[in-house]
């Protein structure tokens, strides 16, 4: 989906896009991906690429992250996972789509188990397609993001809108990550088979 | 297995000497290998408009429609094209080929798909 408010950066905006500029960290996301994508993000780690270069570094938690990089056609189990993380990565952030499948579902658009690309989650902010990707299209990606085209105007995250078709996942795939963690179900159905395994 | 000073010093000397492996990729053009598949290229003077590259198109990522006046449309879209070439090798008049062209990053999805419209004889 495409930002479509902005808004005039501030002094702080300024200063935490600058300094945002020397050291990208990224969270790597698979989201139902086959591992092409997350072999080549890993490739361009080791040292015949080297993003580390940039200031890129990988990071384990979405709380320190800048910039997400989601791959794979987003599977309904992943989709209240993707927003969960998306919700926890501090502002200003940024999505990247990695591959051709986070992009628009590739091979898988149109299966009833995926949502065909991360878009119909989060907002994405590039899109990088390739099947799978190159690590250097991947570093093209992120040395276009933070140089940005526009630059100016940046999209301001906490405005952005929603996704139009968030309402077409199915209302127990949003909320099966909350309920999973808030209220684990008290009964689970005993195992069939368990005492006769003993025996 | 514990490092030997006497194996690791002159290995180190020896890399001081020797070229850097990290490409210096955004700054210098990358190197792709001959046979690399990138964005497809599509000659519209060759095509017939038979659709057999969208029929055999795995990811749906050509779309060939023929008007009833002889119009052609040719649609590609590259966020979902998987570059396996199929539509290449399926092609009876060597319409479309195969290009190096992999900085395909863009913000915009509107900008992956392309379009060529051309008429042809009913």
């Amino acid at each position: 989906m495409t930002t479509t408010q902005t808004r005039k950066p501030t002094l702080k905006d300024r200063l935490t896009r600058w300094a945002g500029k020397r050291s990208p960290w990224v969270l790597h996301i698979n989201t139902g991906s086959c591992n092409g994508c997350d072999i080549e993000i890993i490739d361009a780690l080791t040292p015949r690429f080297d993003v580390e270069r940039f200031g890129i570094t990988l990071v384990d938690t979405p709380r320190h992250a800048d910039v997400l990089l989601v791959t794979g056609p987003v599977t309904r189990q992943m989709a209240p996972r993707l927003k969960r993380l998306y919700d926890q990565t501090p502002d200003p952030k940024y999505v990247v789509a990695v591959g051709t499948c986070a992009t628009s579902g590739g091979v898988f658009h149109g299966h009833y188990n995926t949502l065909g690309g991360v878009d119909n989650v989060v907002p994405v902010d590039m899109y990088v397609p390739g099947c799978p990707v190159s690590p250097e299209a991947l570093i093209d990606a992120i040395y276009k993001l933070i140089e940005g085209d526009a630059g100016e105007d940046l999209p301001d995250a906490a405005r952005r809108e929603p996704p139009a078709s968030m309402e077409d996942i199915p209302e127990e795939c949003i909320t099966a990550g909350e309920a999973t963690e808030e209220s684990p179900p008290e009964e689970s159905p005993p195992p069939a088979v368990a005492e006769g395994d003993q025996a | 297995m514990s490092i030997v000073p006497g194996r690791v010093i002159p290995e180190a000397i020896r890399t001081l000497f020797k070229k850097r492996i990290t490409s210096r990729y955004p700054f210098e053009e990358a190197e792709k290998p001959d046979r690399f598949r990138g964005r497809l290229e599509f000659d519209e003077s060759n095509c017939t408009g038979c659709g057999l590259c969208a029929r055999n198109c795995p990811a749906d990522a050509l779309e060939v429609t023929r008007e009833e006046d002889g119009t052609i449309t040719w649609r590609y879209d590259v966020s979902k094209c998987l570059y396996c070439g199929q539509c290449i090798e399926t092609c009876p008049v060597k319409a479309i080929a195969t290009t190096k062209e992999f900085e395909l990053a863009s913000g915009d999805k509107d900008e992956f798909v392309r379009q060529h419209q051309f008429k042809r004889e009913t």
